[in-house]
């Protein structure tokens, strides 16, 4: 394989075989605020070409302290479409498809992974179970303050539900959402999504990665320190 | 007695780290913290999940009783975007 000069200085951790893997695969990405604009920056960059965007929401001005494609010019308008525009200069060949509507609203989704960066409880819930009816893999997300969680669900696991279930906010609700822990556990994710490309032993699956910004500390939930 | 860990909101804001409590349900081991850390403010529970066995357990379901020699954490849980 040709390795493109856009993907050269990815080959230190990924394979040709990944890289051709990366290009073949389909992505869905559900919310496209913070972490979905850092993690399909990461994505496109990575080598996705395959993507699905998901958001029926469009830039506010309260997006700007942590949203990658928020800024001034954008307020008002779809995220995916400002999102789309920004992945196409970056890589022109990228097959994006974009949905304007909330994912509870969608009829057929297909894809080979489903990644959650909603911003809300409800929905979280809703695509571990859509990750179980499609029996497709799901790489959650989630942040608030300085904490963050991370972690690959497979169709049967119900960890999501059994933690979310009855609540509809988390630490977020009093610490709110500062960039840094944004760009961090979204680019955690994008590690995460490598790591289940490459299949490597190290991945977080049916648990959380428990990320702690103020104590500079990770564990998972299954009681290890990383 | 039960060995319990804090992480996050916990250790950032009381410097609490371990403790070993007598066994009982969460909101029994709750009581014993706070009655050892008075400083802690209960509400900071409300968003906090205790990991038991690798399995999460959320504040509504804290009458959850955890058996002597066993293990858990507590951290907060997220749900921001």
């Amino acid at each position: 394989m040709n390795i493109p000069e856009r993907y050269k200085m990815n080959m230190g951790v990924l394979s040709e075989e990944d890289l051709e893997i990366l290009q073949r695969i389909e992505v869905v990405i559900v919310g496209l605020g913070g972490l979905g604009g850092y993690l399909v920056n990461q994505l496109i960059r990575l080598g996705v070409i395959n993507l699905t965007l998901i958001d029926f929401d469009a830039f506010s001005e309260s997006n700007l302290n942590r949203q990658l494609f928020s800024n001034r010019s954008v307020i008002g308008k779809y995220k995916v479409d400002v999102i789309y525009e920004e992945l196409k200069k970056i890589n022109p060949n990228a097959a994006i498809k974009c949905i304007k509507k909330k994912v509870q609203d969608i009829k057929d989704l297909s894809g080979d992974y489903i990644i959650d960066c909603v911003d809300n409880i409800e929905t979280k819930i809703f695509l571990s179970k859509l990750s179980e009816k499609h029996n497709i893999l799901l790489l959650h997300g989630a942040c608030g303050g300085w904490y963050g969680q991370v972690g690959w669900m497979s169709p049967k696991c119900t960890l999501l539900e059994d933690l979310y279930t009855g609540e509809e906010k988390g630490i977020e609700k009093e610490l709110l959402n500062p960039p840094f822990i944004v760009n961090a556990v979204a680019s955690i994710m994008a590690s995460e999504f490598i790591k289940m490309i490459k299949k490597d032993s190290g991945i977080v699956i049916d648990e959380l990665l428990i990320i702690d910004l103020l104590n500079n500390e990770v564990v998972k939930s299954g009681g290890k320190s990383r | 007695m039960i060995k319990v860990t804090f992480y996050s909101l916990f250790r950032s804001n009381y410097n609490i780290e371990e403790e070993h409590v007598n066994p009982g349900s969460i909101n029994d081991i709750i009581k014993q913290i706070i009655g050892k850390y008075p400083q802690i403010k209960a509400s900071n529970f409300r968003y906090s999940v205790v990991f038991h066995k690798g399995k999460p357990i959320t504040f509504h379901r804290f009458d959850t009783r955890i058996e002597d020699g066993e293990e858990i954490f507590f951290t907060q849980f997220v749900g921001g975007g």
